[in-house]
């Protein structure tokens, strides 16, 4: 078995999980602005577009030594009444890593890998004793992929804890990039709104204590699923057969889940591809579903860990968040969306146990993961 | 278990069209290593007719060459950017191969290759019996070379097979004071074919080359 024992994140809406949970019960979208002080820009980066501004302290300091902060941040909190010993690993997942400390004063494709630096600063910082490490870079399914490996190493390779690290920050690399997909939302976050148009991006780290036994937050990893199908590069294939795939294989053998924490990106491929997935998975009426990138934006890699620990806060709390920014679900869905409407006509009939949650990656790489509260 | 080893040498870019273009959606925006992989499959590195349960992509360098290119042009180009994730390579490789299925993208430089053999070793069981890890590296100039490597559960390797590679239990207990590099296997494996040439992978393998073809 694989036991969810601590996390601790560090979000647009501040460090740890209180202000992350905070803003999501309270509708808060702390998504919508990205700080130009907060913003990886090097003056080699060229012009920096326009963007609404939130104020947020920023350090002059790299890439690389702010990420690091956060996911010591972020370890310290997951780390927090736990035991850890024994055999150790730890895992990292992000896109891009410390990309724009290295790549805009490049006068050639740089041989410093931009990933495996800032988790062996991250080993060093801690003093912990790994007997293995890895970096794993599945898009933005990269947080669930680790989880699927780390699942592995602990039920099949002896380990007694993987911590899984998720780290991706916001600079003129991705804000390029993303822009030039023509995917960042002139306005709002609106996952499965009618009128979505896109996602703002976020910057986050999270920190996941995954352990053979169970100790603090007590969440069992019940289901894995893994899959990636070759239709596009950007968006997934209309039928999802991919994370339907993934989705089944974590539900496998499981009943229904009480929620799902969907991927939920708002822009119109992702978001009717998973209302036509989990219209195939489970029949009327639905489970419940939410999401998360309203609140804190598209964090990359991180977005899946984020989900993980806000389904988990969930489960803790027995209250489940509505996408705040959603005002008009689209007609043609057929899944139940927890919107500030619906949570207040109906009310919870019995505890939460269990939650699904899915991220889909560019590329087709799909993921699923069912967590279930209490049960050893 | 056998793991049955090929690679593929490459330049690009290249003018040909490749024969499998009309499966991939502008094919002419590949990068260098998703061209390789997409190529080599097309060219049968590995015997034909085998179908993976599991591909574990081990991007050794990243996607640095892509990454240069997108911040250097003028506008920023959205094909390009996409080739910035790793993972995006085996979207062409799959498309070719008319597969789908879990795929994991690693990247552990300087130990990426060698970090999806090891993974593959551990993953691979009755439930997962087939694991391809594939990759690509830069040689030399315009040089590549795509790999492929596969692992299979169950000792049934293709007698075409050109090279194959046997997971050892090691002998070694203590650990390593110093990790191989991939740089280090490629040497090996390019350098020294004595028959009883081991190479000592993580403190629980070690890999011997048995030449499928040798008399």
């Amino acid at each position: 078995m694989t036991w969810i024992t601590g996390y601790g994140c560090t979000t647009a809406a501040g460090d740890g999980i209180a202000p992350f949970w905070r803003g999501l019960e309270q509708g808060t979208d702390h998504s919508h602005a990205i700080s130009l002080n907060r913003v990886f820009w090097p003056h080699a980066a060229g012009a920096i577009p326009a963007v609404k501004a939130y104020t947020r302290p920023h350090a002059e300091i790299s890439q690389r030594e702010s990420l690091l902060g956060d996911l010591l941040r972020s370890w310290k909190e997951a780390r927090s009444g736990l035991t850890i010993d024994g055999k150790i690993g730890v895992i990292l997942a992000s896109t891009k890593g410390f990309i724009d400390d290295v790549i805009w004063t490049s006068t050639q494709a740089p041989k410093q890998d931009t990933l495996m630096p800032l988790l062996e600063d991250f080993v060093a910082k801690t003093g912990l004793k790994t007997a293995k490490t890895a970096g794993v870079s599945n898009a933005c399914a990269s947080t669930l992929a680790a989880c699927f490996l780390a699942q592995t190493w602990l039920e099949k390779q002896n380990f007694d804890h993987v911590i899984v690290l998720a780290a991706d920050s916001v600079g003129a690399f991705v804000i390029k990039g993303f822009q030039a997909l023509r995917v960042i939302t002139p306005d709002q976050t609106r996952p499965f709104d009618g009128a979505r148009s896109g996602f703002f991006l976020g910057e986050a780290t999270a920190a996941l204590v995954l352990s053979a036994k169970p100790q603090g937050r007590r969440v069992r990893l019940a289901g894995m699923g893994l899959d990636a199908e070759g239709f596009a590069v950007t968006k997934p294939s209309q039928s999802g057969e991919s994370l339907r795939r993934a989705a089944a294989l974590a539900l496998k053998g499981h009943k229904s889940p009480d929620f799902i924490v969907a991927h939920g990106t708002g822009t119109p491929a992702n978001d009717s591809t998973e209302d036509h997935v989990f219209h195939q998975l489970f029949s009327a009426p639905s489970p419940w579903i939410t999401g998360t990138k309203w609140s804190v934006g598209h964090t990359l890699a991180v977005s899946g860990a984020l989900d993980l620990i806000a389904g988990c806060e969930a489960l803790r709390h027995q209250r489940l968040f509505a996408l705040a920014n959603t005002q008009a679900l689209d007609s043609s869905f057929q899944g139940r969306y927890v919107t500030t409407e619906m949570t207040a006509a109906h009310p919870q009939t019995h505890p939460w146990t269990r939650f699904l949650i899915t991220s889909l990656g560019f590329g087709g790489l799909h993921a699923a993961l069912l967590l279930e509260s209490g049960r050893e | 278990m056998r793991l049955e080893f090929a690679q593929l040498q490459y330049s690009f870019p290249t003018p040909e069209v490749p024969s499998w273009s009309a499966k991939v959606d502008r094919w002419y925006q590949l990068d260098a290593p998703a061209y390789g992989l997409a190529q080599a499959f097309s060219r049968q590195v590995l015997p034909a007719g085998h179908v993976p349960s599991m591909i574990l992509l081990a991007s050794a360098g990243s996607s640095s060459e892509t990454d240069f290119l997108f911040a250097k042009a003028d506008v920023p180009s959205p094909s390009r950017f996409v080739h910035t994730l790793p993972s995006v390579r085996a979207v062409p490789l799959m498309q070719v191969m008319g597969w789908q299925g879990p795929v994991l993208c690693f990247q552990n430089d300087p130990f990426t290759w060698l970090t999806g053999i090891e993974e593959a070793l551990g993953l691979c069981d009755s439930t997962n019996p087939e694991i391809w890890i594939v990759g690509a590296r830069p040689l030399d100039g315009s040089n590549w070379s795509a790999h492929f490597a596969r692992l299979m559960h169950s000792d049934n390797s293709d007698p075409s097979a050109r090279l194959l590679i046997e997971p050892l239990k090691s002998r070694k207990n203590d650990p390593f004071k110093t990790r191989p590099t991939d740089a280090d296997f490629w040497r090996w494996l390019e350098t020294d074919r004595a028959p009883e040439s081991t190479f000592a992978l993580s403190s629980e393998w070690d890999l011997r080359q048995w030449d499928a073809k040798a008399p």
